[in-house]
């Protein structure tokens, strides 16, 4: 090698060395209980529409009314957008010290302890969980630490479009279904259905549905190892739904990119599936959408159907993190405690994202003249849910975002037949294995 | 080196004066200035990190922790245990071998009609054109998936004439790269625009005496333009070539991202895209970005191998 590509080689060598130093030190992990004022400036990361960020800002503007000495600057990004750069930021220990996170995926960022565990600030009383209900709390726990403060919740229920089963002269579907059950019902609708609109959307590729599948099997989505529920399991779930498909009750696979697009473009919201599962803050813009296509009607829920005694009903939660890199942790807590409890804040933000899980906040937004019929209705339907005990959690592993895509794949592969069933829950377990692990 | 001619017509050569060292250094000095913003945004943005890319690509890198050195354990499993690594070169390469030759048939064809001086040619090749400006856009893309699916335009349409259907064209594994390869024909105006200035180009007088020789239009086409286009074809094909090893914006906004259906379009930027931003398995990401260019640059090289004996330039 000569000299001029040794020097080249070595000034190359120091900048890979340099950005990967940059990219590999760690946080200043924060103490995890500190103390002090509530000042200086910190920023609140989120996801969600313009409208959304119009009320994160009305409720910034009580914060620091509340706290003269203290600001906060938001930052908004459409949701894959913001779930993307989450990691990339994570990498450069550039997270927001209030970052939105999700059930679904905050466990990358805990495993990784880029998260700061909240459990001295909830004891220390910097934050307020206490009208927050426990199994809502367990939604932002790993290992029996709490991660994220879960601001708003939802759970994955049948929906169905009230109108079109009426039309078509079946019963409303019962709460107590099992999945066979509820497949009689949809041939049975389907029956009095007019041309071109199908009983039930197309879940075979979904995860969330498949998690409500597993649970009410009696078995576990994951544990420490990785997947927790067996092949049989799987393999019974996606000939479920080639069977609907097949008998024309469920949309073709063909249509599954069509199902997957925004919730105003979804089969339910333009009338041509009567059915589908839908977390319960979505019922309310499926029933705008329909309005919208001329095609009114309500959009009613049941419970998942169930092989046991047990819930399927999947809670969720969107919520707050404080990354170990935030370098003002007391401010940071003190605007999550704001966020979580303030009932005016509570009322500004009027349950945007999820249904507000304080419950005392959800009494404000219930009294309140300004608050939407849509959220009210939320509301009322969780807790609904909430006395009946008709819930439950799961864990979402590191690898979900992998797992959700392998499963999409194989289903519509075996759907479409060009892999056997066997071989597709084969092939899940074998990429299960690596993503998980 | 200057030329001067003399009153009395005798060429009479002036050579600039020698400059001194210290002077030739300044202006190296200012040359290397002027490159410094470039070769610090080469060394810095895109060399230092393919750099570092090569790195991880030997490495199980997930951002959130430390790289930790695997050796050949990421290429390993890329070829012996990785479908999708096979469907996504699948994928490219079926793009590649029926779009770029269809962009060029096409583009060529048109740019032959356009040569022979129709009325509104300016037009005409304005309106061509214009599908190459936008058709690699987000917003196309979206609107290629409302023109397929199963209620989309081109179904609405086959109905309103008679023909009922209900069949999603980018839903069905069958059809869906169809409908991109369809796409990135439709923006066949770029190559139609070179071509149309390499056929201004090509002599009239080689026709001329074509014609006299009493060759007809095939005859022509095939024995005066094609040859003599023929380093503008080279160019225009290397150039399709290296964007559909590239093409990603239309099959990510049509699969939802996800390459699907059952992996039907799964470009390899895609998949390369979701190894690395979706599973954030960095190392992996970066191994197939490596697989990509020695692809890439080997049928580069094979090209222009093959350049040298199909390739005529005038001068030869």
């Amino acid at each position: 090698m000569s000299m001029k590509m040794r020097r080249t080689s070595a000034v190359l060598g120091t900048i890979a060395v340099g950005a990967l130093a940059l990219t590999a030190c760690g946080g200043n992990a924060a103490d995890p209980a500190p103390t002090g004022e509530v000042e200086g400036e910190i920023s609140y990361s989120f996801w969600g529409s313009p409208a959304r960020a119009e009320k994160v800002d009305a409720v910034i503007g009580l914060f620091e009314t509340e706290f003269p000495d203290a600001s906060v600057s938001a930052e908004v990004a459409e949701y894959y957008a913001y779930v993307e750069r989450l990691t990339v930021r994570a990498a450069g220990d550039d997270l927001a010290c209030t970052s939105g996170m999700q059930s679904t995926f905050f466990a990358t960022y805990a495993d990784n302890d880029v998260l700061l565990p909240l459990d001295e600030l909830i004891e220390s009383g910097q934050i307020d969980t206490s009208d927050i209900p426990d199994d809502v709390m367990a939604a932002g726990q790993i290992d029996g630490k709490q991660y994220m403060i879960p601001t708003g919740t939802f759970v994955r229920l049948l929906a169905y479009n009230e109108e079109l089963v009426k039309a078509a002269g079946a019963d409303a579907p019962d709460d107590d279904m099992t999945w066979e059950d509820w497949a009689d019902w949809l041939h049975e609708l389907q029956d009095g259905l007019p041309e071109g609109v199908y009983a039930a959307e197309n879940d075979g590729g979904l995860m969330f549905t498949l998690t409500s599948w597993v649970i009410g099997h009696g078995e576990t989505m994951f544990d420490d190892d990785g997947l927790a529920f067996s092949k049989e399991t799987l393999a019974e779930y996606f000939q479920y739904w080639i069977d609907l498909a097949d008998d024309g009750v469920a949309l073709p696979p063909a249509s599954i990119p069509e199902q997957n697009g925004s919730l105003e473009l979804t089969p339910i919201a333009l009338g041509k599936a009567a059915t589908g599962t839908r977390d319960i803050p979505h019922l309310f813009i499926m029933e705008q959408a329909l309005a919208g296509n001329g095609q009114p009607s309500a959009v009613k829920s049941v419970s998942m159907p169930s092989e046991t005694e047990a819930s399927a009903n999947v809670l969720g939660s969107n919520g707050i993190s404080i990354p170990t890199s935030c370098d003002n942790v007391v401010t940071a807590a003190a605007f999550t405690d704001f966020f979580a409890n303030d009932p005016e804040a509570g009322l500004a933000f009027q349950s945007d994202n999820g249904i507000v899980t304080n419950t005392a906040v959800q009494d404000s937004l219930l009294e309140d003249a300004n608050t939407p019929e849509g959220v009210k209705r939320n509301i009322t339907s969780l807790r609904t849910l909430t006395e009946a005990g008709d819930l439950t959690t799961s864990t979402y592993p590191e690898g979900l975002a992998t797992l959700s895509t392998e499963l999409l794949r194989l289903y519509q592969s075996a759907a479409f037949g060009e892999i056997s069933v066997d071989d597709a829950v084969d092939e899940f377990f074998t990429s299960a294995d690596s993503a998980l692990n | 080196m200057t030329i001067t001619i003399s009153g009395d017509a005798t060429a009479n050569i002036v050579l600039p004066k020698k400059r001194s060292g210290s002077r030739r250094r300044r202006e190296n000095v200012a040359g290397y200035a002027f490159m410094l913003p470039w070769m610090l945004g080469f060394v810095l943005i895109v060399g230092g990190p393919v750099v570092v890319s090569l790195y991880l690509s030997f490495t199980d890198y997930s951002i959130l922790g430390d790289p930790e050195w695997i050796g050949l354990e990421n290429y390993q499993r890329m070829f012996t245990s990785d479908p999708r690594f096979w469907a996504a070169l699948r994928v490219t390469f079926t793009y590649l071998l029926v779009s770029v030759p269809l962009v060029q048939m096409f583009a060529l064809f048109l740019a032959t009609v356009l040569n022979r001086g129709i009325r509104g040619l300016t037009v005409y090749r304005a309106l061509f054109y214009v599908p190459s400006l936008i058709g690699g856009s987000v917003a196309i893309a979206i609107l290629w998936r409302f023109l397929f699916q199963s209620d989309g335009l081109l179904n609405n349409f086959l109905t309103a004439i008679g023909i009922p259907i209900d069949y999603s064209w980018i839903g069905t594994p069958s059809t869906a790269l169809s409908t991109l390869i369809l796409l990135n024909v439709w923006q066949f105006g770029a190559a139609m625009i070179i071509y149309l200035a390499g056929l201004r180009q090509v002599p009239t007088e080689l026709y001329e005496a074509a014609t006299m020789d009493g060759a007809g239009t095939w005859r022509k086409f095939v024995s005066i333009t094609l040859p003599m286009l023929s380093p503008i074809i080279f160019f225009n094909v290397l150039m399709n070539i290296v964007a559909a090893f590239q093409a990603f914006n239309t099959a990510y906004v049509v699969s939802n991202g996800t390459g699907g259906p059952a992996d039907s379009t799964l470009f390899y930027t895609l998949y390369l895209y979701q190894r690395g931003f979706v599973d954030f398995d960095m190392g992996y990401a970066s191994a197939l970005g490596w697989v990509l260019l020695i692809i890439s640059g080997g049928v580069a090289v094979l090209l222009f191998w093959l350049s040298r004996r199909v390739v005529f330039y005038g001068d030869e």
